[in-house]
């Protein structure tokens, strides 16, 4: 059994403050069990895509996924999730600082499932991250 | 028939002498007159009346010997006898008039017998000047041929000066054709720019010299070649058409083209042609215009250069402009985000944490709190400012008055507790984007709210003026006013006159006023002096005359 089969949330974020206070808003809304962080997208990419086996979605319930990411950005993340066919149904929130129409016209066009500026507001920041989680995992769960 | 007496007037009779002459001297040089009687006696007396008038007397005997004599020689008078024989008096004239030459001689009858209505109505049917009784009086016959006589002398005299006249004028006009031919070669000769003349064929008849000294032709080889022939085969078409044109209608046809040298080479001539139809002729004058062409080519060589070079500036700013936008763009991204934390774990400080602060360490916490998100204010208007200067401008004509009323009316609700006395006149529209200049109109009325604040009771003025193509809109207030020697620094960006203890703010609140305005070809500028209220005009081109806004 691969080592991500246990995983409801990936969580892509390089920037650690942004990534506890990520953890903060999930724990908030008793969400933050089955989490996995990685730092970059290269870590994302191992975790989603484990060498020598087909990739599977197992629990996954989704992908918090930042944009901005060292080695491998969060649209080449993206990109191959969608192009895969286990892994192009498990929903992916983008999560990023950049409010570029630019960026967020890619990330829509490559089949993202939400796109959200991350608020400026730390409170604003929490609610919104846990409305979202909620949402994802609760609301519009695919599977029980 | 009863003789003739005559008696001859005394003295009357002139020597041969006087009468000979005119046989040596030219025939016609002197008048002539007819004398017809078949009676010589008669043609002597009638000699001797007349012997001193000066004129040649010619005398025949009968009608015939008359028509003779007139086939020769034109009279000045005939006298003629009515009897005749053979051919009577009558018929004679009768047969004088027929003849075109002598049909206005003057004709006078001498008759012996009594004058009947019928013999002097016929005389005067066949063209009788007078009709003369015999006896004939020697005076009446003196005097009636002096008058044709001395008429015909006149004639004769007015007919060799007009003769004169004419030869006179002839020999003017001819001495002014020479001087006018010589003239005309002269300046043909003389003249530095080249002179062709040229045939309605388009061949060439005549050059100047400088056809030689400029061109190098010699006149044998350019006279009757094509003028087309010498012009550079692109110029030709252009040519070919003036020289039409010169053909169908009068004035001067200016052209420019190649023209051949000796050589081989082209020099550039600037010709300017004018016909001459009545001969079928083009006179041309060409200037050697090479020197001036050549300068204009490098003139616009060292256009396309320029131009070119500024294209290449203004691509070259274009990307620099880009990559700065989008540099302080990252830069206000990348600010964001240790904001948040800092934001974030310093309120779970407070909020888990604050048993062990104590009251120092909050009023500390708050102290971070509140400078981080004025931090994040200053991000927030930076991104604003540089969004400013990549969005499309969208004009309209915009009712400042209405707008105005709009911002300060939420200003008004915004500063509920102060006392402003907003004063909007009756503003002229504008020509512009509506969300960017109610931004300005937010900034600038804002701002007057902001510096009046330690004003008991606030007024802000809004008015509006027309000048010289433009309006000028102008803010003015009562408050805290500036230093006008700082007037340049209040536009820049996170430039400040006031601290941010006395006055909040970033300072980016005049620099996206003027770069608006900026943008839609506009200025800005303030007056103010501290502590007596400021101004702020921001002037706006009417519509039509905007120009394109250009990312500032």
């Amino acid at each position: 059994m691969p080592a991500n089969q246990h995983e409801e949330v990936l969580l892509v974020e390089d920037n650690s403050a942004d990534a506890e206070m990520t953890v903060w808003a999930l724990e908030k809304n008793q969400l933050s069990r089955g989490l996995h962080r990685v730092k970059n997208g290269a870590e994302a990419l191992t975790f989603l895509f484990p060498q020598g086996e087909p990739a599977t979605a197992g629990e996954l319930k989704v992908v918090i996924l930042d944009i901005k990411l060292p080695l491998v950005d969060g649209i080449e993340v993206l990109k191959r999730m969608k192009s895969d066919p286990a892994l192009k149904l498990v929903p992916v929130v983008i999560l990023t600082s950049s409010s570029e129409p630019a960026d967020r016209a890619v990330c829509y066009d490559l089949g993202v499932n939400s796109y959200v500026v991350k608020p400026l507001e730390f409170e604003e920041f929490v609610s919104t991250v846990g409305l979202l989680a909620r949402y994802w995992l609760k609301v519009n769960c695919s599977r029980a | 028939m009863p003789r003739k007496s005559v008696n001859p007037v005394p003295g009357r009779a002139k020597s041969e002498a006087t009468r000979q002459p005119a046989s040596k001297a030219p025939r016609d040089s002197r008048i002539s007159v007819l004398l017809v009687d078949d009676r010589a006696e008669d043609l002597m007396v009638l000699e001797a009346i007349l012997g001193d008038l000066d004129v040649q007397l010619v005398k025949a005997s009968s009608g015939e010997e008359a028509l003779r004599c007139l086939l020769d020689r034109d009279f000045s008078a005939i006298l003629l006898d009515v009897h005749l024989p053979g051919m009577n008096g009558f018929e004679t004239a009768e047969m004088i008039r027929k003849r075109e030459r002598s049909r206005a001689t003057p004709i006078i009858f001498l008759t012996a017998e009594e004058s009947s209505p019928d013999s002097l109505q016929h005389a005067y049917a066949v063209g009788a000047a007078d009709f003369i009784m015999k006896p004939i009086s020697a005076e009446a016959i003196h005097s009636k041929v002096s008058v044709f006589v001395d008429l015909a002398r006149a004639m004769r005299e007015v007919r060799i000066q007009a003769e004169q006249l004419r030869r006179m004028e002839d020999r003017q006009h001819r001495r002014l054709l020479e001087q006018v031919t010589e003239q005309r070669n002269r300046f043909f000769a003389l003249s530095p720019d080249l002179i062709c003349i040229a045939g309605f064929d388009g061949n060439i008849r005549e050059g100047n010299p400088p056809w030689e000294g400029t061109l190098g032709w010699t006149p044998a080889r350019v006279t009757g070649r094509p003028f087309l022939e010498f012009v550079h085969p692109d110029d030709r078409p252009s040519t070919g058409e003036a020289l039409e044109l010169l053909k169908k209608e009068p004035g001067a046809v200016s052209f420019e083209n190649r023209f051949r040298r000796a050589g081989g080479d082209y020099v550039w001539l600037a010709w300017t042609g004018t016909p001459y139809p009545s001969e079928r002729l083009i006179y041309a004058v060409a200037r050697d215009v090479s020197e001036a062409k050549k300068a204009a080519i490098d003139a616009l060589r060292l256009n396309v250069e320029l131009e070119r070079r500024v294209s290449e500036r203004t691509a070259q700013l274009e990307a620099a402009n880009k990559e700065l936008e989008s540099f302080s763009y990252s830069v206000s991204h990348d600010l964001r985000a240790p904001l948040r934390a800092i934001e974030g774990f310093t309120r779970r400080l407070v909020d888990r944490h604050s048993a062990s602060l104590d009251a120092e360490g909050k009023r500390l916490t708050e102290v971070v709190v509140t400078n981080t998100r004025r931090m994040a204010q200053l991000i927030d208007d930076l991104l604003a400012f540089s969004r400013m200067g990549r969005a499309e401008l969208n004009r309209s004509r915009v009712d400042m008055t209405t707008l105005a009323c709009a911002v300060s009316d939420e200003l008004r609700v915004a500063n509920a507790g102060r006392k402003i006395d907003f004063r909007i006149g009756d503003l002229a529209p504008a020509w512009g984007d509506q969300a960017l200049l109610r931004q300005v109109l937010a900034n600038l009325l804002g701002n007057a709210v902001k510096y009046t604040r330690p004003r008991e009771s606030a007024v802000i003025e809004f008015t509006s003026r027309q000048d010289k193509g433009e309006t000028v809109w102008t803010v003015r207030d009562n408050g805290v006013g500036f230093d006008e020697t700082f007037a340049s620094k209040l536009f820049g960006v996170f430039q400040r006159l006031h601290s941010s203890e006395e006055f909040e703010g970033t300072g980016v609140g005049l620099a996206l006023v003027q770069r608006v305005i900026l943008r839609h070809g506009g200025r800005v500028w303030a007056e103010g002096k501290t502590g007596a209220g400021a101004a702020f005009h921001f002037s706006l081109p009417t519509e039509g005359q905007g120009h394109a806004g250009k990312p500032a």
